[in-house]
């Protein structure tokens, strides 16, 4: 049997076991919840949402569709951390999805439809606007702002008050608002185990081709980096994700 | 009897005082102490290892003592402890501190935080502070008595705001504020800096009329060009000076010898040098287990 204080409100019936729930939190109907996953006080789950297995969802948070019309889903996969007055919106149709070992903390926002990857954390007020993607090992600071559509690579750096108003590259320190890349998030790929001549090369190769007169990705770096034979297969990836994208 | 009211979750094992009150769908988790006098409002949550003093306020929907949002946290029972008289805000959000952090969030006594504020793991708040909105103070922070921090600020981890120190609107601190100063930026982008003096501050402080005046002409001499700041240091302490203006050159030479202008990032994996001064010796013995 789950735990459920005796002042929540539990309508499903298809949460696991050893599900803890806090007391004045409301879960909907058709609302599953995985093993070994704890919810707080004052949260509210509703509309058609799955989380997965080991998620800590803190007091008051709210998941679920933010008008009557949404009738999307939302998945949630496992041992992610839901701080408090994170709130995680349902889409018109299709799913807003959260991988695993995600870090959402205080009063971020996850917009309706929004995909985010693994191991992203977001600092505290962090806006993902709906229809966002988001990569593995994004990471943000505080107020930070990612607007509707806009696809993030893995392992960058959303700076604290940044806006990020047209596609980001992967591997880099976005920031301004509207942002410019400057330079690659070198610590993070470090602890990823990322090599040093790996680090180096996507240092160089950042340094070009966010060089040129936009602020955008310079065409003539990137053509010139992509008739090297030996490139780096990190720039090569960097750099196809570039071009790949209608950027905007 | 404590007023707690029908609708509410308190452990049996918390200590509330008897004229503590607590609102309507508060919880109140074990091992909590509210002091005489505090009003918890509506929809509180206070869990974890969290001591409130006495006379405090807290808004609603306020939640104190969650674990840190730091991913070095071992999942040990650390404190977060406050002071008496405080005025939270609401949805006001504290963590308790981390084992390599040393142990303990505090905040002092008679401060003011507004609504969706939120104070990490392992801040030391003083007394006297006013903390606007939606202000994040990021982990390791120490904020001295007296300042203001204005709505909408994002603190950097490790930063001193000084005594009486004022950050403007929307400003990213990324470096300690030194005593008495207005410090700010036109826009979050913009590096900020020392902008003037906090006139109201110097005011609030209670300092004698001629400590004022050389106080002030110190934060003249000293700000005037920041890039000069070391040598107008030595030159201001070579001049015998004592007291507040001392304490402010003294602050400034700590940040200007930190990492990144944080006189507290050398504190990294250590015990801060507050942990000493507000925890008891069990708490401490416990902290010295994880840091040195």
């Amino acid at each position: 049997m789950p735990t459920i204080s005796r002042q929540a409100t539990v309508e499903s019936s298809k949460l696991a076991n050893d599900v803890t729930i806090g007391a004045f939190s409301y879960i909907g109907p058709d609302v599953r919840i995985g093993a070994g996953t704890v919810v707080g006080s004052h949260v509210t789950i509703t509309g058609r949402t799955v989380i997965g297995e080991g998620n800590r969802i803190f007091p008051g948070a709210v998941i679920g569709p933010g008008d009557d019309g949404a009738n999307g889903k939302i998945k949630i996969g496992q041992a992610n951390s839901i701080r408090e007055y994170m709130v995680i919106e349902a889409p018109a149709k299709g799913a807003t999805r959260i991988g695993n070992d995600c870090l959402l903390m205080v009063a971020c926002r996850i917009g309706a439809g929004a995909t985010v990857g693994n191991h992203v954390v977001l600092t505290n007020r962090t806006i993902i606007s709906e229809g966002v993607t988001l990569a593995d090992y994004t990471r943000s600071s505080g107020f930070a702002l990612v607007e509707p559509n806009v696809t993030v690579g893995s392992y960058s750096f959303i700076h604290g008050y940044a806006r990020i108003d047209v596609d980001a590259p992967p591997f880099a320190m976005l920031i301004g608002d509207p942002y410019q890349v400057r330079g690659i998030n070198a610590r993070l790929l470090q602890r990823c185990g990322y090599g040093d001549d790996d680090i180096r090369c996507l240092r160089e190769a950042y340094r070009d081709i966010y060089n040129g007169p936009g602020r955008g990705p310079d065409p003539d770096a990137i053509a010139r980096l992509l008739a090297e034979k030996k490139l780096n297969s990190h720039v090569r990836q960097a750099v196809r994700s570039m071009t790949g994208g209608a950027h905007g | 009897m404590a007023d707690l009211h029908v609708l509410r979750e308190v452990d049996p094992s918390a200590q509330v005082a008897p004229d503590a009150k607590v609102g309507e769908r508060s919880v109140v988790g074990p091992g909590v102490t509210i002091g005489p006098g505090t009003t918890l409002e509506a929809n509180v949550t206070v869990i974890g290892n969290t001591s409130i003093g006495s006379g405090n306020t807290i808004g609603e929907g306020s939640i104190l003592g969650a674990v840190p949002q730091d991913l070095k946290y071992g999942g040990n029972d650390t404190f977060l402890v406050i002071g008496h008289r405080n005025r939270l805000g609401r949805r006001v959000t504290a963590h308790i501190g981390t084992e390599v952090g040393g142990n303990l969030t505090r905040i002092g006594n008679d401060n003011s935080l507004g609504d969706d504020s939120h104070v990490a793991h392992d801040c030391y708040v003083d007394d006297h502070t006013t903390i606007g909105s939606r202000v994040l103070l990021a982990g390791h922070i120490r904020v001295e008595t007296g300042a203001v921090i204005d709505d909408d600020c994002g603190i950097h981890h490790f930063v001193t705001v000084g005594r009486y120190a004022r950050v403007g609107v929307r400003t990213p601190a990324r470096r300690d504020v030194p005593p008495y100063t207005f410090f700010t930026a036109d826009h979050p982008e913009q590096a900020p800096s020392v902008r003037g003096i906090h006139e109201a501050g110097l005011a609030a402080a209670g300092l004698a009329e001629d400590e004022q005046a050389d106080l002030r002409q110190a934060l003249l001499e000293l700000f005037e060009d920041e890039a000069a700041l070391q040598t107008k240091i030595e030159q201001i302490v070579t001049l015998g000076v004592e007291g507040e203006v001392l304490a402010l050159c003294e602050f400034c030479q700590r940040s200007l010898q930190g990492n990144y202008g944080r006189y507290r990032e050398q504190f990294r994996g250590m015990l801060p040098p507050e942990a000493e001064m507000f925890l008891t010796p069990d708490q401490l013995a416990e902290a010295r287990r994880w840091v040195t």
